[in-house]
């Protein structure tokens, strides 16, 4: 899904880079494009949809540590946010980017491995016995709800990479030319590895039902009976969804000071805002750790809670990239729209449907408030030729 | 519903895409920075082409005052010998020669073209020495269209009344033979005018090579196009003639020019 929409995102990228090619984070672009209402919103679902980002890779990250250690999800997901913030806060951005070489070496030997190491020691034909058995809706090529699922993960992964801020940091990190082969590259890997998890997900799901995700991972991880595979595995998740926080807190901290404080207080020296940076950081942390005290949402669950706004943003923000000059305030007027009518509409149907409903109603007005601006420019250009 | 034969397909699918990625992304990381580096070398070569082509240009500009200043010494001294009618005529050519030179930008130009050039020059000189001036041309018609980078032979005909027949008494003859050998140009200018070398080699600097080597600024500046266009093949040897005079010999690989653009611009 966000494999579509990374090499999408490389080919918006070089517009713009040719744009805005002094910025660092999207606040700095939307700055550059956006009127002041239309900014503030931005920074204000933006704002949102980081702490979503982080909140759920923590619960993630808590979820594996109950699964492994079994520590309680809430302590867990604090363990994790400590950790993370160590990682990322105090190490900076350098720090994340040493460490991805040695995640993509660890993600790719898991994603080889174990899957190869399962249906060799198994055997395919055991894993599709099984999964006729348990599960035979995944084998049917015209289920309809599953193709449903699939086309809103695209939707949602369109507009969750389309304003996720480490993309767009990253974006602004690399050389110009390299925008789109780095984009496609990244797209590719998106597309594989997913491929290479869903095997390990057969693998589980032959020999019996499951409650819900987590629980497949809790069998997943129980299943992995070689001590080097489940080290390789621990290492895969763990690295993975630390170095996602990191760059997620990273770019969050990023837009905060460059975007907000420094707006406020211009004279703030470079100590006063990496203050704010580490404040920030454990203000979430603790913000988080608080939530998951009192409900503990699926990955799913938040996935389309939050899905919605993504859904909603998706569309404006290509509209807003492809706007010559700086883009009305109509635009990010279409995206509340969107989010407003999403949100209401969960109150009677479910949570895919409101999905759609919310992107439906943002092309909707979009698309109303271009044909105005279409016609409206056609009669003054009219009007000044006569 | 998916077979058992399409299902172990897409098992298939599933390990060998990320072992095909996780090698393309080793490939990349490995042979990243010699691409980066390919890619600069090529920026670098292009630079260096650039710079290359200012030189020359500059090289180009520099012969053309040298050549004025000699032939406005020739018309000059038409002028002091009251030769109206010929001074009118050499005014006349030099402004024609003039026009095509100071229109000649491109580095490498058609024999033919040079030969016009050169011969313009010639007029001038004719127009001066009289009839004790007797000029050979020899030139095969295939070799019309060879390159050749502008101002060569013109150059040597121009050093060859300077240091040569400006001196001689009596008759004075010039020879330009145009060959070719192993697809080689061979150009040669010959007179029998004073051999020269002393003149010369006052005006090369004192680091050059044999005596015989020597030459002077518009010589040096030939070498050094033709080094620039043809690299270590190309050639200029300067030699005294027993019986008096000095000979010029240019060898230079043998490059058709466009025939179609010769005949444009000649």
């Amino acid at each position: 899904m966000g494999a579509f929409a990374l090499i999408a995102f490389g080919w918006l990228g070089r517009k713009v880079r040719s744009d805005l090619a002094g910025g660092m984070t999207i606040g700095d672009y939307m700055r550059s494009k956006l009127h002041p209402f239309g900014y503030w919103t931005m920074i204000a679902i933006l704002l949102i949809t980081s702490i979503e980002g982080m909140f759920v890779q923590g619960m993630a990250g808590g979820v594996l540590l109950n699964i492994l250690f079994g520590l309680p999800i809430p302590l867990g997901l604090l363990c994790f946010f400590v950790f993370c913030v160590l990682f990322a806060g105090i190490g900076g951005i350098r720090t994340i980017h040493r460490f991805a070489n040695v995640q993509i070496v660890i993600t790719f030997a898991t994603a080889i491995l174990i899957p190869v190491y399962f249906f060799i020691g198994k055997g395919v034909e055991h894993v599709f016995n099984g999964l006729r058995l348990y599960h035979p809706y995944l084998l049917v090529l015209n289920n309809h709800e599953g193709m449903l699922f699939i086309v809103t993960g695209v939707l949602i992964g369109f507009g969750q990479v389309f304003v996720d801020q480490a993309t767009w940091q990253r974006l602004y990190m690399m050389e110009e030319k390299k925008v789109v082969p780095t984009f496609l590259l990244s797209g590719l890997i998106f597309a594989t590895i997913p491929l290479a998890f869903s095997a390990m997900i057969f693998i589980v799901l032959f020999s019996g039902g499951f409650h819900d995700i987590f629980s497949l991972l809790f069998e997943l991880v129980r299943k992995i009976d070689t001590l080097f595979l489940l080290v390789l595995f621990v290492l895969c998740s763990f690295g993975a969804i630390t170095s996602a926080f990191g760059a997620g807190l990273h770019s969050m901290i990023s837009l905060m000071v460059n975007n907000v404080y420094q707006l406020f207080r211009p004279e703030a020296s470079e100590r006063q805002k990496i203050r704010l940076g580490y404040t920030l950081a454990i203000v979430t942390g603790a913000v988080s750790f608080c939530l998951t005290l009192y409900f503990t949402p699926t990955l799913l669950d938040l996935l389309f809670f939050f899905g919605i706004i993504y859904a909603s943003l998706f569309l404006p923000v290509i509209v807003i990239i492809l706007t010559r000059g700086r883009a009305s305030n109509f635009i990010i007027i279409s995206a509340i729209a969107g989010l407003a009518s999403g949100y209401i509409s969960r109150l009677y149907v479910d949570n895919m449907k409101a999905i759609w409903i919310a992107s439906s109603v943002t092309a909707l007005v979009l698309l109303l408030y271009l044909c105005i601006a279409s016609v409206h420019k056609h009669y003054m250009r009219t009007k000044a030729r006569t | 519903m998916i077979s058992f034969e399409g299902f172990t397909l897409l098992i298939l699918f599933f390990i060998l895409a990320p072992i095909i990625e996780a090698i393309a992304l080793l490939f990349l990381f490995i042979f990243e920075k010699r691409i980066d580096l390919l890619e600069n070398r090529n920026v670098k070569i292009e630079l260096e082409k650039e710079l290359q082509q200012a030189l020359y240009n500059q090289l180009n500009q520099q012969i053309q005052p040298h050549f004025l200043f000699n032939t406005l010494n020739v018309i000059l001294s038409l002028a002091r010998l009251n030769r109206t009618r010929e001074l009118v005529r050499a005014l006349e050519v030099l402004s024609q020669f003039l026009k095509f030179k100071y229109k000649s930008t491109e580095p490498l130009i058609s024999l033919q073209r040079e030969i016009d050039y050169t011969e313009q020059y010639l007029e001038i000189q004719k127009l001066r020495f009289g009839s004790r001036l007797s000029i050979q041309l020899d030139c095969a018609d295939d070799l019309l269209s060879a390159c050749i980078p502008p101002f060569v032979l013109q150059t040597l005909v121009e050093n060859a009344f300077k240091h040569g027949l400006e001196r001689k008494m009596g008759e004075a003859l010039l020879k330009i033979r145009i060959s070719s050998e192993d697809e080689e140009v061979r150009l040669e200018v010959i007179d029998n005018g004073s051999s020269g070398m002393e003149d010369l080699s006052h005006e090369a600097p004192p680091t050059e090579e044999p005596q015989l080597e020597k030459s002077g600024h518009g010589l040096d500046n030939i070498r050094r196009r033709l080094h620039l266009c043809f690299g270590d093949h190309a050639q200029l040897s300067l030699s005294p003639i027993e019986e008096g005079g000095t000979q010029v010999l240019v060898v230079w690989p043998f490059v058709l020019c466009d025939p179609y653009e010769s005949e444009v611009r000649g």
